[in-house]
């Protein structure tokens, strides 16, 4: 039998490569030139973000994100801070610019300014970019509050032109293709995340079941957010809201555990003046 | 005084979108988190473009980026309390064929991915550039900030287990 040698392999593994396929990489463009846009509206945001002092979910939301950054920030250092909901600014503002009860409409912004550090990574998630190379979206309807839970739990289609993962997702149980993937010898992973529209839209339905008092039904929607995204783009954000709700609902013990999770997540996450007056806040925090 | 060139940044990502899924891929960055991991390198190229100083080609700069973006990636992903850690990078054993190896004979590709999987990070990223992506040493050493003769002997132990790894991949097949 012929002798297998490195350099041959080497060769057939360099010749068998493949790059991104076109529809991909245009795909990938877009997104990315729409993240830009994004980015540099960063700054005209901020003080829309401060504009969104009446909404909690606003301030929680950035201050999480915040302790997200923070938490990340020993690895983001070297490639400059990133967050995920930063770099997903396209897929989530078709949702966030629809009116809804709970997010004011900004006030007109001005000139960029430079943005304040804790809500850096805050204006993908509440403003569209409008930049003319951004996929071309519709915006997403408000979404009514559901009669039954069921009705949130499984996301309407997204009206948005698929961006980043949602076609990986539509195949999961497909061997992954070899192109330059390590991975190849690992079990088949868990599906994709789904796209950051539809965690936002199941995450502003349980606040608003929160904000008109309807803590059941609210724990209800996040157990289901929890089960469907796991650990997606803004599991801090539901974990966060699930810690007042537990709260209201009496479980403090239940919240006391979803406080350490979050500060073992995301530490500096929970130094919001809403969380810190909750029931699961340290004494001394209190 | 001298002015750095300015990087236009869709001539950019044009010629280096490929590269960088490349690398992204053959580093670890899952399949699934490919597309994130690939916006995550430009959205940082885009930032930095103006600390770009014409020094390295474009492409080793952007290379650099995707490399620690694809080890941000695996940092986070072992940070996952639902996800199992990665074995730690010396607990690793050298690299050897499992029961793929006959494959493995027949296809580049896949022997290399299994090679790689089981190769300790920073020997992947050292045989991933030089090997797969034929960069030189200099453009590794700038590419990963990591001195010349670091490169070189990382690329000497990787090399070494790649032909053992081979070896053994005739012994399974026969």
């Amino acid at each position: 039998m012929k002798t297998t040698r490195p350099d041959e392999l080497l060769a057939d593994a360099r010749a068998r490569r493949a790059g991104l396929d076109p529809a991909r990489r245009e795909r990938l463009k877009r997104a990315v030139v729409a993240g830009v846009a994004a980015s540099a509206g960063a700054a005209a945001t901020a003080s829309q973000a401060a504009s969104l002092g009446g909404s909690w979910f606003g301030t929680v939301t950035a201050k999480v994100v915040l302790g997200l950054a923070a938490a990340t920030v020993g690895s983001a250092a070297t490639v400059g801070v990133l967050t995920a909901s930063k770099r997903r600014a396209p897929v989530a503002t078709p949702v966030v610019s629809a009116p809804t009860r709970a997010l004011p409409s900004p006030a007109p912004v001005e000139a960029p300014a430079p943005a304040p550090p804790d809500v850096v990574a805050v204006p993908p998630v509440v403003e569209a970019p409008t930049s003319a190379a951004e996929p071309a979206v519709a915006p997403m309807a408000p979404v009514a509050p559901p009669s039954r839970i069921t009705d949130v739990v499984s996301p309407a289609p997204a009206p948005i032109a698929p961006l980043t993962r949602v076609e990986d997702s539509a195949t999961p149980d497909i061997e992954p293709s070899p192109v330059g993937k390590v991975a190849a010898a690992r079990p088949i992973e868990p599906p994709a995340a789904p796209a950051l529209t539809a965690q936002l839209a199941h995450l502003q339905q349980a606040m608003r079941f929160y904000e008109s008092g309807d803590d059941p039904g609210a724990l209800a929607l996040l157990e289901s957010w929890e089960k469907q995204f796991g650990y997606g783009t803004l599991h801090l954000e539901a974990k966060t809201l699930r810690l007042l709700v537990l709260c209201r609902l009496g479980r403090r013990d239940e919240a006391v555990a979803l406080w350490a999770e979050l500060e073992r997540l995301a530490p500096g996450a929970l130094k919001t003046p809403r969380l810190e007056q909750s029931c699961a806040a340290p004494e001394g925090r209190r | 005084m001298t002015t750095s060139p300015r990087l236009d940044f869709e001539a950019l990502y044009d010629s280096t979108a490929d590269l960088v899924f490349r690398v992204l891929g053959n580093m670890g960055v899952r399949e699934d988190e490919l597309d994130d991991a690939l916006q995550d390198v430009f959205l940082v190229a885009h930032r930095r473009l103006d600390s770009f100083r014409g020094e390295a080609r474009p492409s080793t700069w952007v290379t650099g980026i995707a490399v620690k973006v694809a080890h941000d990636y695996r940092r986070r992903r072992a940070r996952k309390p639902s996800e199992p850690l990665e074995p730690h990078a010396e607990m690793l054993e050298e690299p050897s064929p499992g029961p793929d190896a006959h494959l493995m004979r027949h296809d580049g590709l896949r022997a290399v991915q299994g090679f790689l999987s089981q190769l300790s990070p920073t020997l992947v990223e050292v045989f991933v550039l030089s090997e797969l992506e034929q960069q030189s040493g200099p453009e590794i050493a700038e590419a990963l900030a990591v001195p010349l003769n670091t490169i070189y002997s990382r690329l000497r132990l990787a090399r070494g287990q790649f032909e053992r790894f081979v070896e053994k991949l005739d012994g399974s097949a026969s």
